[in-house]
């Protein structure tokens, strides 16, 4: 009898709790849960634009009107589509952020890879000398960066983007390296033996077997450097001339964009003055690229791990 | 030519991946770090006439920050404060996310990128629409605060909402950290699970056995960023002083060269400290 109950007890606390192998229904009720409530911290800001871009300047200025638009209003889009020059600069962003990322993964895991697998004099020199670039201020950076730029001759093309990246020195650079090496530390040393005892040189080690057991560590890179690089506005404005219009760039700039697009008399038409819902369909227009990349890549997380088949 | 021992051979060519970094910091960081150490021990004076006028005052500037304005050494002091409370909250919050994130449940794909969302609104123009229209903070839309004072207690609404802002805040922060701890969580795959299960090892053992060693090497990275993130903040009071303090007729580059240095050296110190209680807190677990 006493041995039936306790059988019953553990089929039911493996049906609501569930086991290390397998989740319970109530342990699933309880993740849904958190994971809603904090979602909803970081979809709010969101769905609070998303409302206000929609709303006409009327409905703005209406104190009854809080969340839901009395008529929905596009024309907010359609002027910000416009002044933001869509969707050539769309197109100009991405091409700009994804030579970058790609640059940065190239980089960073090779210089991980450097700082993680083998040993060196004055290794701790260069760790410390990176963590320090990385946490200088760059307010008063910004003067002498110039300076190199119209140096190197680095301000009029592509490789005033490129080159830095590649010399370990793009926006975060140092943390890029940082994870790489981290991801590579952590590879069994058995496994290099194994490899250079079969004749594979180090380089050979690195882009067949390294490079795809820290396949984390890329997807890391690539979510984050992408997002960095979309959002620039110094690097690209101050530094390269600004040869590349990138969207975030005239994000910026959208008031003015704005009234040289406007027709009409702003003076007559309450609905033609600048106001926070056309600044928020801009800013909602240019999410929406980042989030496809985001809902892409995050799909590597699972599959990396499926095809490496060995584990650190 | 003389045979090299398997050592300095692999020295070798571990210096020739690391060579680009090499000759990033001396191209790119080595002159800007230079210019500001040099700028710090003087009064600079910038005209279109005669360009940059140096005038050497020695640690003067240095002097004047941490003895004679108050403005830096107070804004130091709540940055060192809050960096002890806000880094371990962050981490532990990431963590338990991450966790959450990686569970098997139906809808991750989802989960996951509204998660990741922070990453883009923190670094660009949509922190600044945000800011400047205000529609950060839920508190501040009148629902929940509204909720809070119905529901509690006078005397601690206060505190309930002050501790809800602190959480949110926390929150927006903690993206990066969950992408890091996330994929630390990818190096468990599936047979490690199977086993524990096998051995009858519960939830909690599994996480204090095989979870936290997966994640633990990855802590000292994310406070690296947390702290570097935090300290670089546009909206960080520090870098507001070093702003106003460039501009300023009495201090100009050189204050605010001081300012730098000794500012990266109180994040250096942070860093430092946080990496020394996680590292002694690795070593009684290994035992």
């Amino acid at each position: 009898m006493f041995k039936r109950l306790t059988k019953n007890r553990f089929k039911y606390q493996k049906k609501l709790i569930g086991n290390s192998k397998e989740n319970g229904l109530l342990y699933n009720l309880f993740i849904y849960f958190l994971l809603i409530v904090i979602g909803f911290v970081f979809l709010y800001p969101i769905i609070y634009m998303l409302s206000t871009s929609l709303m006409s300047n009327l409905d703005l200025v209406n104190f009854k009107i809080k969340w839901f638009p009395s008529k929905i209003y596009f024309e907010n889009y359609l002027i910000a589509y416009k002044a933001l020059a869509l969707p050539k600069s769309v197109f100009t962003t991405i091409f700009v952020s994804l030579v970058a990322t790609i640059t940065m993964i190239i980089s960073s895991s090779l210089i991980g890879f450097g700082l993680g697998r083998f040993d060196f004099p004055g290794k701790k020199i260069v760790f410390i000398l990176l963590i320090f670039s990385y946490i200088m201020p760059k307010t008063l950076f910004l003067i002498p960066t110039y300076q190199i730029y119209t140096k190197l001759k680095l301000r009029n093309s592509i490789l005033g983007l490129i080159i830095p990246i590649l010399l370990g020195q793009g926006i975060q650079g140092a943390f890029f390296i940082f994870i790489f090496y981290q991801f590579f530390k952590m590879i069994p040393k058995d496994l290099e033996e194994a490899a250079i005892i079969d004749g594979a040189s180090s380089f050979k080690f690195f882009y067949k077997v390294a490079i795809k057991m820290a396949m984390p560590a890329l997807v890391i890179a690539f979510v984050f450097s992408f997002s960095l690089y979309w959002n620039e506005i110094n690097l690209y404005s101050i530094y390269m001339n600004g040869q590349y219009k990138t969207l975030p760039m005239l994000l910026g700039n959208l008031r003015d964009l704005y009234y040289s697009e406007a027709t009409g008399n702003t003076q007559i038409d309450p609905n033609l003055r600048f106001s926070e819902a056309k600044a928020y369909a801009g800013t909602l227009i240019s999410i929406v690229v980042p989030i496809i990349i985001f809902s892409i890549v995050q799909k590597w997380f699972v599959e990396s791990i499926d095809k490496s088949g060995i584990t650190g | 030519m003389k045979k090299m021992t398997l050592k300095t051979k692999r020295a070798i060519v571990g210096l020739l991946f690391v060579s680009p970094a090499l000759v990033g910091l001396l191209t790119f960081i080595m002159y800007p770090l230079i210019r500001t150490i040099y700028f710090s021990f003087n009064t600079v004076q910038y005209s279109v006439q005669f360009g940059y006028l140096y005038q050497w005052v020695g640690f003067g500037n240095y002097q004047r920050i941490l003895f004679e304005d108050i403005d830096f050494v107070f804004a130091a002091q709540d940055f060192l404060l809050s960096m002890f409370i806000d880094v371990p909250a962050i981490i532990s919050l990431s963590v338990i996310i991450a966790m959450l994130l990686n569970s098997k449940i139906k809808g991750t794909t989802f989960f996951r990128i509204i998660f990741f969302l922070p990453i883009i609104i923190l670094n660009g123009e949509f922190m600044n629409n945000m800011v400047k229209y205000g529609s950060l903070s839920i508190t501040s839309s009148g629902f929940i605060y509204n909720a809070i004072i119905k529901l509690a207690p006078e005397f601690i609404v206060g505190v309930i909402i002050g501790l809800f802002d602190k959480i949110m805040q926390i929150l927006w922060f903690s993206a990066v950290p969950i992408l890091i701890f996330l994929s630390a969580l990818q190096k468990i795959d599936g047979s490690i699970k199977e086993a524990a299960a096998i051995d009858g090892a519960s939830r909690w053992q599994f996480f204090w056995k095989v979870t936290l060693p997966t994640i633990f090497p990855f802590v000292g990275i994310t406070i690296i960023y947390i702290v570097v993130f935090l300290g670089n903040w546009d909206l960080n009071p520090i870098n507001q002083i070093i702003k106003l303090a460039q501009n300023d007729g009495s201090r100009r580059e050189g204050y605010a060269s001081a300012l730098a240095i000794l500012y990266a050296l109180l994040q250096t110190f942070i860093i430092g400290t946080l990496f020394f209680i996680t590292r002694n807190k690795e070593k009684v677990r290994r035992k």
